[in-house]
């Protein structure tokens, strides 16, 4: 069994580490990312990504412009599934970002695990379980 | 002056929710590894270091809500003349053993005329002057590279019946893309955890609440802010003495 795996990008160093507590409690592989940069370096470096979620405002860049780059990656090393965590109550919806999903801080734990689940079973991860 | 606050009241409640919003989230996430731990019978150092943590943030909104408390205040509560060059003075004095701690020179000319006064509330004055000096003595602390002997100049003096004071560091610098959004609320090029981004907006706050305004630019060496305030009129000394 291959354990799915995630991309936290978030440059507020408790909560993604909190999250990447929760989700490795949970199954997944998480690799923490303070960085638009070393997400890229990562996922160039070959990082197997079922998920990357992040958040929107990283302290050396835009998430949104990140996901955007992700896009444009070829097919092995682009992320299955794409996720925004933010807490900004004015960012409009997932699809302006092109997002699968998008959380809202403070969310639950739980919700996002559920989420990321059923997302990589819909799209038949490969990687997954 | 109360319009100028609701002109950013919408802005303010965005990013008050944003910023409260971070630490509820590690709140949330810290119970949810903290109820994990207790159910799989894990107890001790690594349940008190999520309470720890949860304390940690429950600290970090109240830092936030105490600056936004201030926001509430009056404008016009306290507005009475007071001496310029004292409340500089006793303000440059709250940071002085700070920067002779850090080995940061501190250059101040005072060209002012005896008495000079301006209307508004003394400590709300003298805060918008300790926050920009300690926020130049972080930019010094947080400056890359081989930078010169650190130094903070504070220039004071009247020009056309405005009060123009300036703080100006040799730090390198503002981002040039945070430098229009400097006075944003929770705006802060300080590390995470390191500062509220209040300061800055604050500060503009109580200027204008006197009249008055701030503004930054970088120069040669570092940034420099630029606070212009109107000298008390002599109805309002008048007032006073009587």
């Amino acid at each position: 069994l291959t354990a799915r795996s995630i991309i936290v990008c978030d440059d507020e160093p408790e909560l993604a580490y909190e999250l990447a507590e929760f989700l490795e409690s949970n199954g997944w592989r998480v690799l923490v990312c303070a960085s638009i940069a070393s997400v890229k370096s990562a996922l160039i470096g070959g990082f197997p990504a079922t998920c990357l979620l992040t958040d929107l405002r990283v302290s050396d860049g835009d998430g949104a412009e990140l996901l955007e780059w992700t896009r444009q990656l070829p097919q092995p090393l682009r992320p299955a599934i794409t996720a925004v965590i933010t807490g900004h109550a004015a960012d409009p919806a997932s699809g302006s970002f092109g997002a699968d999903l998008i959380f809202f801080k403070p969310v639950d734990p739980f919700a996002v695990l559920s989420d990321v689940n059923r997302k990589a079973a819909e799209i038949g991860d490969a990687a997954a379980i | 002056m109360q319009s100028a606050k609701l002109a950013t009241l919408g802005e303010m409640a965005t990013a008050i929710a944003h910023e409260t919003n971070q630490p509820l989230a590690v709140i949330k996430m810290a119970v949810a590894n903290a109820r994990r731990l207790i159910l799989a019978g894990v107890v001790g150092d690594a349940l008190l270091a999520k309470l720890a943590r949860i304390d940690g943030q429950v600290d970090r909104v109240k830092t936030i809500t105490d600056q936004i408390r201030r926001y509430g205040r009056p404008a016009s509560r306290q507005q009475e003349p007071f001496g310029v060059e004292k409340a500089l003075t006793l303000a440059i004095g709250f940071v002085a053993e700070q920067y002779r701690a850090a080995g940061i020179r501190l250059d101040i000319q005072l060209d002012l005329p005896d008495e000079l006064r301006i209307s508004g509330e003394q400590t709300m004055f003298e805060q918008v002057i300790v926050n920009l000096l300690i926020n130049a003595r972080d930019a010094i602390a947080s400056a890359d590279g081989d930078r010169p002997p650190p130094i903070v100049w504070v220039r004071a003096k009247v020009e056309s019946e405005t009060l123009l004071i300036t703080v100006e560091d040799n730090a390198g610098g503002i981002r040039p893309d945070m430098l229009t959004k400097l006075f944003e609320p929770f705006r802060t090029t300080k590390p995470a955890g390191k500062g509220t981004g209040l300061g800055l907006s604050l500060s503009r706050s109580i200027l204008r609440d006197m009249a008055g305004d701030i503004e930054a630019e970088n120069v040669a060496l570092g940034a420099r802010f630029r606070i212009r305030l109107p000298i008390a009129i002599p109805q309002e000394l008048g007032r006073e003495a009587a």
